[in-house]
């Protein structure tokens, strides 16, 4: 009877938090917002929602914690993947649970677009992937910055093309760090791949929402059309924080050398890369890990 | 020497307020105002001369009074309560023909001063968070005051480079709360309404009526010249906005937009022209940093500046309950 019970009751706090979470959206009086729109109850609330899926779903272990520092701004970047990607969520969360710091997570504009979304997502600590906001969160305020130079290109990879990383932008993130003098810090990433893969994508036309591509995935398959566009596979993700890597970059300098920066683009691309392949040799299934 | 004033837009808003506070001020001895119609109430020691829509008479003016200070206020901000045709008028052609007329060799004017808004930004979804004075646009401008003021502010710009004696002032400001100001926003607040995009719940900045004549005298006390913006450092969401001011949501759909503030503009409830439409939507952030870097300290927050406005707005309120009652008594 106990587990059931406990349930029950894990299950109405459930409950209560989602409609802790609509009435934020629907009103922000009582909230903290600050000038990026995210507001710290609001976190709270959507850390409450993703740590039972974070702890008990995907079973998120992390390596190298350690590296990210305690104070002071750090870029962090990472490998994108996923449908709808459970990465950028889990760094978050783990971070902000084990470090007790607060992260911001660059994303497509895009997310400002969509009605009751666009708040949602700024008050959960999501920030325009804009260079002069992300200039701006690590210069002026010193915080945690994910970033995902692949960009939407990497989740919209199919299941073929898995852990082969998309190009890194024209390596803005590293123009950014310069700029701003903090520490970029590699993160990889796996099993966020495999929680969503991508089968086809069918283009689609001009529509409200701007996405280029309807991506069809095997949760579709497996789940239909409603329940697999946002119920995960349960894999197990494991994210592994590289040593940060501080850049020969002169801070505040309105411009830096192409070849510099497309040099130390691709130096931290081959750092996630390897660090990828070296997980997936020691992984022994999906699911387990 | 005695100093001389000119004053656009006199009976405007911000107009008739600069003008009066020149006067208070006792610094100049002449204060000329220019308008196409008189001012409400006449301002006791402002000369009124009347002009049309473009200033096209203003060089004689300028060289015969031989006024040394120039206040800019009169650009239309709201393609609401303007025509396209004279919006572009007032704030292209008006500010170029002004700027002619302190160009020329027979002028004395030494410090120009513009009101300028944060509209010039625009307001988009590809945004950074806070516009620095020289950050640019990320859209083209979608509507008519938006253009004229890029326009207008080119021409500010080209003078600028032409005439470096001369201390040029270009103000931007956010919205503007008061409870006199002419503001779509601010009015619709008053009557207790508050436009909302359903599904979203933008950032603002605003600044209180009382700051920006404050500002003004700030730039005008010392030899400042350049652009900048006007903005405390805070940003807050529209929905705490309207709830301390106790308005009522005022639905948009986020699709049919123009329609539904059509609609909601014959019915008489709000004016909701399409650049406060995008603003609404997306907010807009603008970096004061510039103007405190010279020294200026803010009046108010933008939290307070709406607390101070949300006070005002509830004491009407409060205000108008009794008399219904009244009427309600004695039908």
């Amino acid at each position: 009877m106990r587990p059931a019970l406990a349930e029950v009751e894990s299950l109405q706090t459930t409950q209560a938090n989602i409609t802790k979470l609509t009435s934020l959206i629907a009103s922000s009086t009582d909230t903290t917002v600050d000038q990026w729109g995210r507001s710290e109850e609001f976190r709270e609330v959507v850390r409450k929602l993703f740590d039972p899926i974070y702890r008990y779903w995907f079973r998120v272990e992390w390596d190298g914690l350690e590296n990210i520092p305690m104070e002071g701004p750090a870029l962090l970047v990472s490998n994108h993947s996923g449908a709808l990607p459970p990465d950028a969520l889990s760094i978050m969360h783990g971070i902000e649970t084990e470090l007790n710091r607060p992260v911001y997570g660059l994303a497509d504009n895009l997310f400002k677009t969509i009605p009751g979304l666009s708040i949602a997502w700024a008050r959960a600590g999501g920030v325009s992937a804009n260079p002069d906001n992300a200039y701006r969160l690590l210069k002026d305020e010193g915080q945690l910055v994910l970033s995902f130079p692949e960009g939407i290109r990497g989740p919209l990879k199919t299941f073929d093309e898995r852990y082969s990383l998309r190009r890194f932008g024209r390596g803005g993130f590293v123009e950014t760090a310069m700029k701003s003098g903090a520490p970029i810090v590699p993160i990889a990433v796996i099993g966020a791949e495999e929680s969503m893969p991508v089968i086809a994508k069918i283009p689609i036309p001009k529509n409200p929402l701007g996405m280029p591509y309807l991506p069809i995935t095997y949760n579709h398959l497996a789940m239909g059309p409603i329940f697999g566009s946002f119920v995960w596979f349960p894999t197990k993700i494991r994210i592994r924080v590289l040593k940060p890597v501080y850049l020969k970059a002169k801070p505040s300098g309105s411009r830096y050398p192409r070849s510099q920066i497309m040099e130390e683009s691709t130096k931290i691309e081959a750092m996630i890369r390897s660090a990828i392949s070296e997980m997936l040799r020691n992984r022994r299934n999906v699911i387990l890990g | 020497m005695p100093k001389k004033a000119l004053v656009t837009g006199l009976a405007s808003f911000w107009g008739a307020k600069a003008a009066q506070h020149l006067v208070d001020s006792g610094e100049f001895d002449v204060i000329v105002g220019v308008d196409t119609r008189a001012p409400h109430e006449p301002i006791d020691g402002v000369d009124f001369i009347v002009s049309d829509q473009s200033y096209s008479s203003l060089a004689r003016l300028v060289k015969k009074s031989g006024v040394d200070t120039i206040i800019h206020s009169f650009l239309v901000l709201s393609t609401a309560s303007t025509p396209s045709r004279s919006l572009h008028e007032i704030n292209v052609i008006g500010t170029m023909n002004l700027l002619a007329a302190a160009g020329q060799s027979a002028s004395k004017v030494t410090k120009i001063v513009v009101k300028s808004s944060s509209l010039i930004y625009g307001s988009n979804f590809r945004d950074p968070a806070f516009f620095t004075e020289t950050t640019a646009r990320s859209s083209k401008p979608k509507t008519e005051v938006e253009s004229s003021l890029i326009e207008a502010e080119s021409y500010i710009q080209e003078f600028a480079e032409d005439n470096p004696y001369v201390d040029l002032c270009v103000l931007r400001f956010p919205n503007v709360l008061g409870p006199t100001i002419e503001s779509d926003l601010s009015q619709a607040l008053i009557k207790g309404v508050a436009p909302v995009v359903i599904g979203f719940d933008p950032l603002l900045q605003f600044v209180h009526e009382d700051e920006v004549l404050r500002v003004i005298d700030f730039v005008m006390s010392d030899s400042i010249s350049g652009v900048f913006n006007v903005a405390a450092e805070d940003r807050i969401p529209w929905s705490r906005v309207y709830a301390k001011a106790k308005a009522t949501p005022l639905l948009i759909p986020p699709f049919f937009t123009t329609q539904a503030t059509a609609f909601y503009r014959a019915l008489g409830v709000a004016k909701v022209p399409s650049e406060l439409v995008d603003l609404l939507t997306y907010g807009r952030g603008i970096d004061g940093q510039k103007l405190r870097e010279l020294g200026y300290k803010h009046l108010y927050t933008t939290e307070e500046a709406v607390d101070k406005f949300a006070e005002y707005a509830s004491s009407l309120k409060s205000r108008a309950v009794p008399r219904q009652t009244v009427s309600i008594a004695n039908p």
